[in-house]
């Protein structure tokens, strides 16, 4: 099997075999993703890619903000490996917050996990310190994340 | 010679070269690219890659996601152009405003040159000539069929309204050594309250050394023909009036 394979996450498990086996998989999903040329499309692709990793709250609105913020995209893809190495195999999810007076929004990372208040409070200041003081300059007030209980 | 629109619905054109080389890619070769491209192309940026893994697990397979290394890329100062290196390929974008075909060929031809007095390649086992068009309509209740003339039959009856469309049609050349990838679809819009439609047409060599080094000028002359025929076969006079057809 190609080290570099990429299966539809929620899909069939008789589909995913048959994509394996007749190399499809190749063909369509990691180029499109991994080996896009178009500069263009490229955003375009990784927006919709992300909805393979986190869960969107409101999809539309969290799809057209990122293409506004495409330096965002990046970030957002780097983030989960941190998540994960902190919290575990949790969910996450992404919110976009509109505040109507400011005029702003700001795109949520939201970790659900069952840990105690006191823990996962613990954990987002780690996370704080591992991956978010790194991105912070970046982000602008555009980006930022919370625990939640499941 | 082809149409000529005032507000021409290009966001991107752009040239792809995959190389067949007898040699493993030397890392220095983007740095000695960038020296003979820096006068016009002097921003550096590395491009995000992300690669997809699969991994066995008790549970069964599972993906794992991580950037990869990132292609380099040598943009314009104005953004307006950029040239992509990666091991054996080569990618010449042009970005809006697109200016007209002799100069970005001018322009594909002339970092082909450059790439190929450095990198040295064999042959060629990729060549892809892109076109990507989108088209801003008021939503995607209207009807598609007012501005394409390629177009998706829904049968009526059908629950629901219609969210997003993707169509893709494989076209071959020359006797299966080419082919057209046409793409029809609606993509994130980039203004509210706007459905945007991807018309996507990357005319490409798939028999590597099929074409030779010194054969590309020719061989983009026949790809850009082709890509701007089926274009312009895509489309209806009312789509043409949005572009405002330009006379001269």
């Amino acid at each position: 099997m190609n080290q570099n394979t990429l299966i539809p996450i929620g899909s069939s498990f008789v589909l995913e075999s048959e994509f394996l086996q007749i190399g499809v998989v190749d063909d369509l999903s990691v180029k499109e993703v991994s080996d896009e040329n178009s500069f263009f499309l490229l955003s375009q692709k990784l927006v919709e890619y992300l909805e393979n990793i986190y869960i969107f709250k409101n999809p539309l609105e969290i799809k057209k903000f990122l293409i506004c913020n495409k330096d965002l995209i990046e970030i957002i893809f780097s983030a989960p490996e941190y998540i994960h190495k902190i919290f575990g195999d949790v969910p996450i999810y992404l919110e976009l917050h509109h505040d109507p007076e400011e005029e702003w929004d700001e795109l949520f990372i939201v970790i659900k996990s069952d840990y105690p208040p006191k823990k996962a409070v613990e954990l987002e200041e780690k996370l704080f310190k591992d991956w978010f003081v790194k991105v912070l300059n970046r982000v602008k007030g555009r980006l930022n994340f919370t625990e939640e209980p499941l | 010679m082809g149409r000529k629109y005032n507000n021409p619905p290009v966001v991107e054109a752009l040239c792809e070269f995959q190389f067949v080389s007898d040699n493993p890619w030397d890392l220095t070769i983007p740095g000695l690219i960038y020296e003979k491209v820096r006068d016009e192309f002097p921003d550096k940026q590395r491009q995000i890659g992300v690669n997809v893994r699969l991994q066995p697990t008790e549970k069964g397979l599972e993906h794992k996601i991580e950037t990869s290394p990132p292609r380099i890329q040598f943009h314009k100062r104005d953004k307006t152009a950029l040239i992509q290196i990666a091991p054996d390929v080569l990618v010449i974008n042009q970005l809006k405003p697109y200016p007209t075909w002799s100069k970005f060929k001018e322009m594909v031809l002339k970092n082909f040159k450059i790439y190929r007095e450095i990198a040295n390649p064999k042959g060629l086992k990729r060549i892809g000539l892109r076109y990507i068009n989108v088209i801003d309509l008021d939503n995607l209740q209207n009807d598609l069929e007012k501005y394409f003339s390629l177009h998706l039959s829904i049968p009526k009856g059908l629950p629901g309204t219609v969210d997003s469309i993707l169509s893709r049609i494989k076209f071959s050349y020359e006797d299966n050594k080419e082919n057209l990838m046409l793409t029809f679809a609606s993509i994130i819009p980039r203004k509210p309250n706007m459905t945007s439609i991807l018309l996507d047409l990357d005319y490409a060599l798939v028999i590597p050394e099929y074409v030779k080094l010194n054969e590309i000028s020719d061989w983009l002359e026949k790809a850009h023909e082709r890509i701007e025929s089926t274009f312009e076969s895509c489309i209806t006079e009312n789509t043409r009036k949005i572009f405002g057809e330009s006379k001269q």
